[in-house]
């Protein structure tokens, strides 16, 4: 259960974060967000599926790594396998949240039940009554991520206007036990992709947009990669 | 000589008719081509519409859906709910002081589906030990718990359990206006109509407005509520009356506000029986709207207000009490010439099941579907729409008729008059006797556009504890095992369902806050 406050240099005076190079909050996440910005990276290692969130029915693009809920293949034995770590990981358990639904400014929140959080050992949040430099850098990459997400927010909000979403249940076959459907995932319509006019292609060229729909694509074929690991 | 082809309407009445009309009309017709039929719709500032429409049946998502509206965004800008369909209160017999019972006719009825598998006899046959409603549905349960038809993950105008909305009538016909107008290609003309001009075959030619001129046509929809300006005043079709059927004539209305912010919003219309009518309790997103619809000639006014008063409670006080006089009946013709009546002008038959809206949608979409654009066809789809509308609104009156024929209620004079037989139509009578032997089965339905379908009867009637004796024929009920099947299935998903599905309310929320997906 995440715990969510907005940092306050009063109350959160004295706490301490460690760095978790395992990323073991991850470990029962069988989903977890990617931003377009990393589509390209991530697409050679872990299929990109969108899916919505089901506290608020939006669209979210994320990594699949895992072949069932709570499932995450690529943690194994105390450690993250694979040569690619999402971005999102990096960040926890800061997050920046918009202070308000319109404006540009952000806050950054803490997930103050995670264990990485303490008194004893890591790193000071802040200094005094201010922010320390460990704290500067971390809240400046956690509002940059989530600048990028907004921005994987217009993406995918394009993709639904173009109707290039369609749902699709991944059947998965393993060794062992019966075949299953992992339903609620969205994946690139291709076949609706190579009928857009062309007026409307070239805007998803001058959005940056084609280089990550076509990673999307490609990222499906990481499928089988999961299921290698699931054997 | 008269113009051979049809290629401009226009519309009185800006209520939810008018409106709606308008969008099914425009849509269908493809009025923002320059070759599609033009509209023109025109509305009087001085006379206020209805405005209390509240309820829905689930056409209107389709219809909603057809004409390019998005569901969240018509929802926040209507105050609109999710209807799964209705809870009928202290119809079945008098209640005891201070207790009271009730039954749910719901929207869906998924895995009962009469039509395949009637579960009607194995239920009177005592197969499950749970009342008819909730024996046979998922909908029933999942709605008397307040729980929503879907989840805020479910596409737009998708549903986990069918339904409908409630919305508030004045902002859902300025809502279909700026569709109308921005949207489909309707001209709009604010102006009252103060004369109708015919042509010598007695079609209308134009109409002439107070501020705005003439305005000519080829065709006329008369929706200017119960002045019906074009089909009775001008064209003289007389109102058939169903006074001696239905007897309510006078309607109360309140608009009541939740007590907090976070009270339950239901998901379903109460129908209340009282002394002399029957109160509506409709969920709003912001408020309650609340009213009592009475018989004059069994309840005084007074009398009536301190029912609807004490219905409501405490919270009454210093609230507003509105009175609709209704006129309950149906148009002697629907379609007159090149002159049709759609909404109040054609009918009403109390909103007791919430039809009126239904049958609004139904009629656009059968004038789009059989658009005389030559004017030749105007006889022939006059012809056929005043026939089925006719049907239409006669089996409406029987499926009102029986809530009140059936019920145990004699404690007043109201409900000792709604069983005297001279009061129920004989194609009523003729169907309660037989169903005294026999359950209803899709044989007794034999019109396609029937409003009110197998399943509808069979929550009444079981819902109000109807009594269809089987001792004679049970050996045509042999296939318990199947039946107990079904009832079991339904069980099983009500306990998915009560799992999965969030509050009426906390889904509103979020659609209000984040809208739902396309997909
Ligand atoms: C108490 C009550 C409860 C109801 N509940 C339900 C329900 O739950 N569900 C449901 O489906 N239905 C319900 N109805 C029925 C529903 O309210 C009507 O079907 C609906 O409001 C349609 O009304 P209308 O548009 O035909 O008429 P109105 O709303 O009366 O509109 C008439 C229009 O005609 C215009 N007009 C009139 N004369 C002129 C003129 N000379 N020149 C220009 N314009 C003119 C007016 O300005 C107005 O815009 C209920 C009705 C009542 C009385």
């Amino acid at each position: 259960m995440s715990t969510l406050v907005a940092l306050d240099s009063q109350k959160h005076q004295s706490l301490k974060l460690t760095t978790d190079k395992s990323f073991a909050h991850a470990k029962t996440r069988h989903l977890l967000p990617v931003a377009v910005h990393e589509f390209a990276m991530a697409a050679t290692h872990l299929p990109i599926v969108f899916v919505k969130d089901g506290d608020t029915g939006q669209f979210r693009a994320c990594a699949l790594t895992g072949l069932k809920p709570e499932q995450n293949l690529f943690w194994k034995d105390g450690g993250w396998l694979g040569a690619y770590v999402p971005e999102s990981l990096r960040h926890y358990p800061l997050v920046a949240l918009k202070v308000s639904e319109g404006g540009d400014s952000f806050a950054i929140c803490i997930d103050e039940a995670s264990p990485l959080v303490g008194r004893e050992t890591g790193e000071a949040l802040f200094d005094g009554a201010n922010a320390s430099e460990f704290l500067n850098r971390r809240s400046e990459a956690a509002v940059a991520w989530a600048q990028k997400n907004l921005i994987t927010q217009s993406f995918i909000q394009r993709l639904i206007e173009l109707k290039l979403l369609q749902s699709q249940s991944l059947s998965i076959r393993l060794n062992s036990g019966a075949p299953y459907e992992l339903t609620g995932c969205y994946v690139i319509d291709e076949a609706a992709l190579n009928r857009l006019d062309d007026q409307a292609f070239i805007g998803l060229k001058h959005g940056g947009y084609l280089a990550p729909i076509y990673a999307a694509l490609l990222s499906l074929n990481q499928v089988q990669s999961l299921v290698r690991l699931a054997q | 000589m008269e113009k051979q082809t049809i290629d401009r309407v226009a519309i009185v009445g800006g209520g939810t008719a008018g409106w709606l009309a308008a969008a099914i009309l425009a849509k269908k017709l493809n009025s923002l081509d320059p070759d599609g039929v033009q509209l023109t719709l025109i509305e009087s500032p001085d006379i206020p519409i209805l405005g209390v429409g509240e309820g829905t049946w689930p056409t209107i998502r389709s219809t909603l859906q057809s004409i390019g509206v998005d569901e969240s965004e018509f929802m926040r800008e209507c105050d609109a709910t999710f209807k799964q369909g209705a809870e009928f209160v202290n119809w079945r017999e008098t209640p005891l002081k201070g207790s009271k019972h009730s039954y749910f006719h719901p929207l869906s009825a998924v895995f009962h589906s009469a039509y395949d598998f009637n579960l009607a006899p194995y239920w009177l046959l005592g197969q499950s030990p749970q009342p008819y409603d909730m024996a046979t549905t998922t909908q029933s349960r999942i709605s008397r718990l307040g729980l929503a038809p879907k989840k805020i993950t479910t596409p737009s105008y998708g549903a986990i359990q069918n339904y409908s909305y409630h919305l508030n009538a004045t902002k859902f016909a300025d809502f279909l206006k700026r569709h109308c107008t921005q949207k489909l290609g309707v001209k709009f003309i604010c102006a009252n109509v103060i004369e109708v001009e015919q042509a010598g075959s007695g079609a209308i030619s134009s109409l002439v407005t107070d501020t705005r001129g003439r305005v000519d046509a080829d065709f006329f929809v008369d929706c200017s509520g119960s002045r019906a300006i074009l089909l009775g005043q001008a064209l003289n079709v007389g109102w058939h009356k169903i006074d001696d059927i239905i007897f309510n004539d006078t309607a109360l209305a309140m608009q009541v506000p939740y007590s907090s912010p976070d009270a339950p919003i239901a998901s379903h219309t109460i129908a209340t029986a009282h002394e002399a009518g029957w109160t509506w309790d409709i969920g709003l997103h912001n408020r309650r709207g609340v009213g009592y619809v009475y018989s004059s000639r069994h309840s005084s006014a007074e009398r009536a207000e301190a029912v609807l008063r004490d219905y409501v409670g405490a919270e009454s006080e210093g609230l507003e009490v509105r009175k609709i006089p209704l006129n309950l009946g149906y148009r002697e013709e629907f379609w007159k010439h090149n002159c049709v009546a759609i909404g109040m002008s054609a009918a009403f038959i109390e909103p007791l099941e919430a039809s009126a809206i239904f049958l609004v949608e139904a009629a656009a979409n059968m004038l789009a579907d059989t658009f005389p654009r030559r004017r030749a066809s105007l006889d022939y789809a006059g012809r056929k729409f005043n026939a089925t509308f006719k049907l239409r609104w006669d089996k409406s009156i029987d499926f009102i008729k029986l809530h009140y024929c059936i019920s145990g209620r004699r404690d007043s004079q109201y409900w000792r008059d709604n069983v005297a037989p001279t009061s129920i139509p004989d194609s009523l009578q003729e169907k309660l006797t037989q169903w005294r032997h026999h359950p209803p089965s899709k044989h007794d339905f034999d019109y396609a556009f029937e409003p009110f379908v197998l399943d509808s009867y069979l929550f009444v009637l079981y819902g109000m504890g109807f009594n269809t004796d089987l001792s004679a024929n049970r050996s045509a009920f042999s296939d318990g095992e199947q039946a107990l099947q079904k009832f079991a299935e339904i069980d099983k998903l009500s306990e998915r369902l009560m799992a999965e599905l969030p509050s009426h309310r906390h889904l509103l929320e979020k659609v209000y806050r984040f809208g739902f997906q396309t997909i």
